[in-house]
């Protein structure tokens, strides 16, 4: 408190002289010289004037015989630093001598205050003081020494009272944060007349101000009431009527233009208002009231030093205050981060000169500030403490005294991120620039008028070009005439649409004439208002492509000639080959048709003029002349199988197999032949055909059973590698493996006529029409094991 | 009456159909003598059966068999059509034009008898005068 409340140790003139007292002062220059002040005139008898003419001093005025006494205690003062008091007599200015009371102390700079005052008791006319009263000194040494506020009102509450012999006082101050008055002090006297009151007021539940506090609280200015009354607007007024109070006196204390606090005083008498008591009164309220000035500015500052304070510690940028020399003093938690300290110690450890990255920063930063007294959003490199380079803004202040710099605050934020993303950018820029200009296409930009912008490189390779040079030339320009007409309207239309193109082919010149092939694609480019403002493409050299493809569908077009050629060719054959067919059928038939007959003729008729002998040549030769004509059968049968033209539908193979083996059964009425026999084996293919082989191989399979007491033959299918297979069995002659791929040759026979009869034909037709069925066909046997014919053939889904 | 312009199958035809005691064959040795024999206002002795060849030089068979079964004056008389081809599509076509039957020349002639026994036994014996045939 002592800092903040030099001026409460001087007295105020103006009080001094209202409460009849002189006040003295020593100079600070001069210890020995004493101002003096107050109601200088009152009591020595010289006015002001007179003191200053004649060069009288506190000295001169005291008696002679007390001048030692004085400085004794002038000296106790100073060494104790306490007040002390006592007597002196003082030589007025009409010759008299007046005894007075002295109080003195020091204040600062060892400078020494005191007063001087009467000690008679001045009854005056309305008897209003009664004894001496040592206020307002004491009570300003009170105030001061009191730690608070609260006790400061105590203290003066009750030595007020006591000095002014009020009968009853209570000290009410302002809640914080509210308009409410609480009771802080009381003083009662200790006669049980006042016991109700006391009790009352000095209870738990909050006492409410009386009519007249509340009324000078509001209102801000001094009351008095000399009788009072009994009408109570509140409990309070009833408790002091009842205590048997008659009048009573109040004043606000006021601190920032605010009523802070209410001194109220109870007399067990009437007493009229008096102006003498209001002045004393006013100067304790208006001491009081410095002490909650101050100690609402204490506050106040407080507050605001916790506002910057917290500013400067939870700020998300570094914060640091260095001294001139540039070792930190404090540093926020967002400063240790961004230089990577590991404590606010080790930060504070260190010092600005650590964190340049190079001597150049350094110098520039000291010298710009000496100069300047400031550095603003200055952006560097800077060195953390860990050795990583981070990029910081710095704004720094310095405090400048007799042209060296004694402190320095400053801001420092992180832009590490924001320049290495910068840098990425750049980089990835570079990238792509290199990117387009090692690229095989060329890229280019046009504005809206098809004009180029810009080209990379590659337009000199593509199209024998100065990059340079052709921009600002149309695109246009380069198209050869038969394709502008067309690129002209698809350009405008994909520019009227503002939409993306792909792979667009053009044919343009270049520069030494030939024609090259472009593949263009393009994406629109609008400017910063959003507005169309041209393509950029990217193209791709497809010119050997393009001969290739040109020269492919020559290609295609002479093959397609030539199979349309040879299918003629192969048509006509087939349509030969018919007719050959024809031919063998009938003309080959007609000559063994007459050797047939006319040897039968020979024989009917002539055969008595030949013997036997005879008999049989001729029977020989119709026997050559019937396997001819089976042959020539068998063989048209064979070419019809390749010829025909297929149908394709559902073909139930069981069926065919069963009615073909009943035929045959009906043909072989002397044999016994079991035929086991599969359901339900359905395929896709041509019913007629597929007869023709089931019925061949039926007829193969009962021939070379023939041998069998009892044949077996079995018609089925199994599973193989996912196929269908479909199987015919039987336990005949069977053949001998060596000669299976003979087997579906024609002509081709394994057994002697004798044993089987037979053209060898027949299996040849087999496999022609499972190869036409796109199906397979193979055999095993074992000699005298029977055989076994597999076939597949495409299973209807 | 036989149409037949082969010289061998001719003589083998008749000589098996005498066998059978046929009477009075007529044979001719090309379809348009057959026509032009068979359409002469003076000839109204018609013979009862027709044996036909379809594979004739110049006019061949089922032209004939299409006019003997267009004009009025043939109409009724059957024909067999006696062919070496086993062609499917000249079997199927000798009916469509009103063939009373087809039978494929057999090498072996033993066979041929046999076979035309059947047809006289049926066309000459049990179906003497059959109704008018019908006309595709």
């Amino acid at each position: 408190m002592s800092d903040h409340s030099d001026h409460l140790h001087r007295f105020s003139a103006e009080m001094l002289a209202l409460s009849g007292q002189l006040g003295f002062r020593s100079d600070a220059q001069t210890p020995n010289k004493y101002q003096l002040f107050g109601a200088v005139e009152q009591i020595t008898g010289y006015t002001q004037e007179q003191i200053r003419q004649n060069g009288a001093t506190l000295q001169t005025i005291i008696h002679p015989d007390d001048l030692s006494l004085f400085e004794k205690l002038t000296a106790d003062a100073k060494k104790s630093g306490k007040s002390v008091q006592g007597k002196i007599r003082i030589n007025r200015s009409d010759g008299s001598l007046l005894l007075l009371n002295l109080l003195l102390h020091k204040i600062e700079n060892g400078q020494i205050e005191g007063l001087l005052r009467s000690t008679i008791e001045n009854a005056d006319s309305n008897g209003s003081v009664k004894t001496e009263w040592n206020a307002p000194f004491h009570l300003t040494l009170q105030i001061n020494e009191a730690p608070d506020v609260e006790t400061a009102l105590s203290l003066v509450l009750d030595s007020f009272a006591r000095e002014t012999t009020a009968t009853c006082g209570m000290a009410w101050m302002k809640e914080d944060q509210s308009d409410r008055l609480k009771l802080t002090a009381t003083f009662f006297p200790n006669s049980s007349d006042y016991h109700i009151l006391s009790q009352a007021m000095g209870s738990d539940s909050l006492p409410v101000a009386d009519s007249l506090t509340r009324e000078v609280f509001n209102k801000k200015s001094t009351g008095w009431i000399s009788r009072l009354e009994k009408n109570c607007s509140v409990d309070t007024d009833k408790l002091l009527l009842d205590a048997g109070l008659k009048s009573a006196v109040a004043i606000p204390v006021t601190a920032g233009g605010d009523a802070v606090a209410v001194l109220s005083f109870f007399f067990d008498h009437e007493r009229d208002e008096d102006p003498h008591y209001l002045d004393l009164i006013s100067y304790v309220a208006s001491q009081l009231g410095t002490i909650f000035n101050n100690k609402l500015s204490r506050k106040e500052l407080q507050e605001s030093e916790k506002r910057y304070r917290s500013m400067f510690d939870e700020s998300l940028n570094g914060n640091f205050i260095a001294e001139g020399d540039g070792s930190f003093t404090d540093c926020n938690s967002a400063f240790i981060d961004l230089f990577r300290f590991d404590s606010k110690e080790s930060a504070l450890k260190s010092e600005l000169n650590n964190l340049f990255s190079n001597a150049t920063h350094r110098q520039f930063f000291w010298k710009a500030l000496k100069l300047k007294g400031r550095i603003e959003n200055h952006e560097m490199s800077a060195v953390a403490a860990n050795g990583e380079t981070i990029y910081i803004i710095i704004n720094v202040i310095a405090t400048i005294r007799d042209g060296e710099i004694v402190m320095l605050s400053g801001q420092i934020q992180d832009i590490t991120d924001r320049k290495t993303a910068n840098m990425a950018l750049k980089q990835s820029e570079e990238r792509l620039r290199s990117l387009i200009e090692t690229s095989n296409e060329w890229i280019w930009d046009m504005d809206k008028d098809f004009r180029f912008t810009y080209s990379s490189f590659k337009v000199r390779s593509i199209l024998g070009r100065n990059p340079q040079k052709i921009l600002g030339n149309r695109f246009f320009d380069l198209l050869t005439e038969s394709d502008l007409p067309s690129a002209k309207k698809r350009l405008l239309e994909l520019a009227e649409s503002e939409s993306d193109f792909v792979g667009i082919e053009f044919r343009c010149h270049h520069k030494t004439g030939s024609i090259v092939y472009l593949e263009v694609s393009g994406t629109p480019i609008f400017d910063k208002r959003g507005y169309f403002s041209g393509f950029r493409c990217i193209s791709r050299d497809i010119t050997d492509r393009k001969h290739a493809e040109l020269k492919i569908s020559r290609l295609n077009e002479e093959l397609e000639l030539k199979v349309i050629e040879r299918t003629r060719q192969l048509e006509l054959t087939n349509r030969e080959l018919e007719a050959f067919s024809y031919s063998v059928s009938h003309d080959l038939r007609a000559p063994l048709r007459s050797i047939d007959g006319f040897s039968q003729a020979f024989l009917e008729d002539y055969g008595d003029t030949l013997d036997d002998t005879g008999r049989a040549y001729l029977d020989r030769v119709r026997q050559a002349a019937q396997r001819m004509s089976v042959l020539i059968d068998d063989l048209i049968k064979l070419s019809k199988v390749t010829r025909v033209e297929m149908t394709d539908q559902e073909v139930n193979l069981s069926d065919i197999v069963s009615s073909a083996s009943g035929q045959l059964c009906d043909q072989h009425p002397d044999r016994t032949i079991d035929f086991h026999i599969d359901d339900g084996l359905i395929v896709q293919g041509d019913a007629s055909l597929l007869r023709i082989a089931l019925q061949n191989l039926l007829e193969n399979s009962v021939k070379f059973t023939s041998k069998e007491e009892r044949a077996v033959i079995e018609f089925g299918s199994f599973n193989k590698n996912g196929d269908m297979v479909f199987y015919l069995k039987d336990n005949g002659a069977g053949f001998n493996m060596e000669y299976a791929n003979k087997l579906f040759t024609p002509f081709q026979r394994l057994h002697r006529e004798k044993d089987f009869p037979g053209t060898g034909i027949g299996l040849a037709t087999v496999q022609r029409i499972i190869h036409r069925h796109m199906g397979k066909i193979w055999a095993e046997s074992e000699k005298g094991e029977g055989a076994t014919f597999c076939f597949t053939l495409p299973v209807s889904s | 009456m036989l149409i037949e312009d082969s010289a061998d199958d001719a003589i083998l035809t008749i000589r098996a159909l005498k066998k059978l005691n046929f009477q009075n064959i007529t044979v001719s040795d090309s379809g348009r003598e057959a026509v032009r024999y068979l359409y002469h206002e003076n000839v109204d002795d018609l013979p009862d059966l027709i044996i036909l060849d379809l594979n004739l030089t110049i006019v061949d068979g089922l032209t004939i068999l299409k006019r003997l079964r267009s004009e009025k004056k043939t109409r009724h008389i059957p024909v067999i059509i006696f062919s070496s081809s086993g062609e499917e599509q000249d079997i199927q076509k000798s009916y469509e034009y009103g063939a009373n039957s087809y039978v494929r020349k057999p090498v072996d002639f033993t066979e041929f008898e046999d076979l035309a026994l059947c047809i006289s036994n049926y066309w000459l014996r049990f179906n003497r005068a059959p109704a008018s045939p019908q006309l595709a």
